[in-house]
């Protein structure tokens, strides 16, 4: 048996042994003194009793006449009579000072003694009455003290797990949420270290012939620029980790397979923070969150699959829009790609970004059955002719609803013909109230425009065009979305996607 | 506001000092609440506080935040004492 016994709050002055004392008292009728010793190695510091002899004992007589206190000191002592006490687990009496009587009685857990509560100061004689009391009490605060213990050491044993617990579902909610898999693994990786307390966190994939795991991301928290090489499935230490799917530790490494039905990959960490060894504390840790992380990499690869399958869906209705309405200048691919890269320095998540290259591809959608002559018309529609590219383009537009990947970019496509000053159409939206892909598109849609030949108008050169949008800016453009664009002209972005991608 | 300044605080105090003897742990904010006793508001506005400090380190998703205990250890060296203090 070896139990850490609470002993500091036996020691405090409401504990158990003291609420008894009371009782005790009330029942001798007299003041006694209590002191606690605790047995280690079944023995008991005779140094510890003099001190709490000296210092604890509310008995004037004792502390004032140091004789009286050695004469305690002196009976307990003689027989070592501690020592019998601790061995054979039972009660013993001896003679305090001016003829009062000490007790020392054993407190113990399955037979054997882990404290002795020592009574000295007692007026009364120690009788069968007396001693029978002494013998109930003693069962009783043994028991108790036993059971406080046994809580404090389960608090200690189920907080942490509970805290880990905690902490093992909050990964849980961060990385199930994060489809994308670019964002998920570094994300998987910064968690690693922050539960672990590492300084280093690779994951690598294994490729498709799976002979190799190739890294993905590498955090290091002392080097910014951390690389890690490809390697062999089942050559090393972490290759071999793949090949058998088992753990591998050492004192500054820790290395996991990730799997689902085989192996993903692999998750290694290296040097604990602070120079301490990982130990088995840390790869049971490991081992929860190498199981989550295999589940979201999973799903994040099924997003991607899916993702790619209606992206080639959504080119291939582009492509079909295309034939039915030619693009006036830039081929479709030129369009989307200025329209990514003015997305992209406008600040937008790759959630937004996806939405943004639907839409642009998709841009055709709206004029769908609209007729050739209302279309191409050099000079302003009428009334009638208006109203019905603003009702038609919306209707179209709702086509694609039911596509739920393609929802995002609804919102984008309906509104890419309204005007910064809400002179625009179909809802005469104005300023921040046009969705920011909306007001990306007009800008790009319009630069296009600008630089196509047209039956009724000969085009402008790209610098004329990107002149006339500045000029714009205000009115029928968001003058960030302007700046951002004159930027990227100034960098020759512009100039060069237009060069590639002639229509 | 420096170390000695936030520490005043009892509520910085107990944030800090759960994330000191539980260095491994990543709470979100509603976990952080359950753990020391606190009101939910006053738990982010302090926790806000810690983080702009650079005691705690935000990891963010679409749905949750969590929050855990920096890795600079000179940061941490300077908790333990004005914590022991």
């Amino acid at each position: 048996m070896n139990k850490n016994y609470n002993l500091e709050s036996i020691s405090n002055k409401d504990s158990l042994i003291f609420k008894y004392k009371k009782v005790f008292n009330d029942f001798l009728g007299s003041k006694t003194c209590w002191f606690f010793l605790p047995v280690i190695d079944e023995s008991i510091d005779i140094n510890l009793l003099k001190e709490k002899l000296k210092c604890e004992c509310e008995c004037n007589i004792v502390k004032e006449k140091e004789r009286n206190y050695l004469k305690c000191i002196k009976d307990i002592e003689r027989d070592n009579l501690l020592n019998s006490v601790i061995k054979d687990n039972k009660i013993v009496s001896f003679k305090c000072h001016a003829d009062r009587n000490g007790i020392c009685i054993p407190l113990s857990d399955q037979g054997r003694v882990y404290g002795v509560v020592i009574i000295c100061n007692i007026l009364s004689s120690l009788d069968k009455k007396i001693l029978s009391f002494i013998n109930v009490l003693k069962e009783i605060i043994s028991d108790l003290i036993v059971k406080e213990a046994e809580l404090k050491k389960l608090k200690e044993t189920l907080h942490p797990r509970a805290i880990a617990l905690s902490t093992i579902h909050t990964v849980h909610r961060i990385i199930g949420s994060t489809l994308e898999l670019g964002e998920l693994l570094p994300k998987i990786a910064r968690l690693c270290i922050q539960i672990i307390r590492a300084n280093r966190c690779t994951i690598s994939l294994a490729d498709e012939n799976e002979k190799y795991l190739v890294p993905y991301v590498t955090i290091d928290l002392r080097d910014c620029e951390a690389k890690s090489r490809k390697i062999n499935i089942g050559k090393g230490n972490i290759g071999k980790v793949a090949e058998d799917t088992q753990i591998y530790k050492s004192k500054n490494c820790v290395s996991l397979p990730l799997l689902n039905d085989k192996v993903v990959g692999v998750l290694t960490v290296w040097d604990k923070q602070g120079g301490a060894n990982f130990d088995i504390y840390d790869v049971e840790i490991l081992a929860v969150f190498a199981e989550q992380a295999s589940v979201a990499i999973k799903n994040a690869e099924l997003y991607e699959e899916q993702k790619k399958m209606i992206v080639e869906s959504v080119n291939s209705l582009s492509a079909l829009l295309s034939v039915q309405i030619p693009s006036p200048y830039l081929h479709n691919v030129g369009f989307v790609e200025i329209v990514e890269a003015v997305g992209y320095k406008s600040g937008l998540n790759q959630s937004e970004l996806n939405a943004l290259r639907y839409a642009s591809m998709l841009r055709n959608v709206a004029r769908v059955g609209i007729p050739g002559e209302i279309l191409l018309k050099p000079d302003e529609l009428t009334k009638g002719e208006y109203e019905l590219v603003k009702q038609h383009s919306r209707e179209m537009v709702e086509l694609i609803r039911p596509l739920e990947i393609l929802k995002p970019a609804i919102p984008i496509l309906i509104h890419h013909r309204e005007k910064y000053d809400g002179s625009g159409y179909p809802s005469g939206l104005k300023e921040q109230d046009i969705p920011l892909g909306a007001r990306i598109m007009s800008v790009v849609e319009a630069f296009e425009a600008m630089i196509a030949d047209r039956p009724y108008k000969k085009s402008m050169t790209i610098s004329q065009a990107v002149k006339e949008i500045k000029k714009n800016k205000g009115t029928q453009f968001d003058p960030k979305i302007v700046k951002i664009f004159l930027e990227l002209f100034n960098k020759g972005v512009i100039e060069n996607i237009v060069k590639s991608h002639r229509g | 506001m420096n170390i000695k300044e936030l520490l005043k605080s009892e509520l910085h105090y107990k944030i800090l000092k759960f994330f000191k003897e539980n260095p491994s742990s990543l709470e979100t904010i509603k976990g952080i609440t359950s753990w020391i006793g606190e009101n939910k508001h006053k738990v982010k506005e302090a926790v806000d506080e810690i983080e702009k400090h650079n005691f705690l380190i935000k990891h963010e998703s679409d749905d949750v935040t969590g929050y855990g205990l920096t890795y600079d250890e000179k940061l941490i060296k300077k908790l333990d004492k004005y914590l022991k203090k």
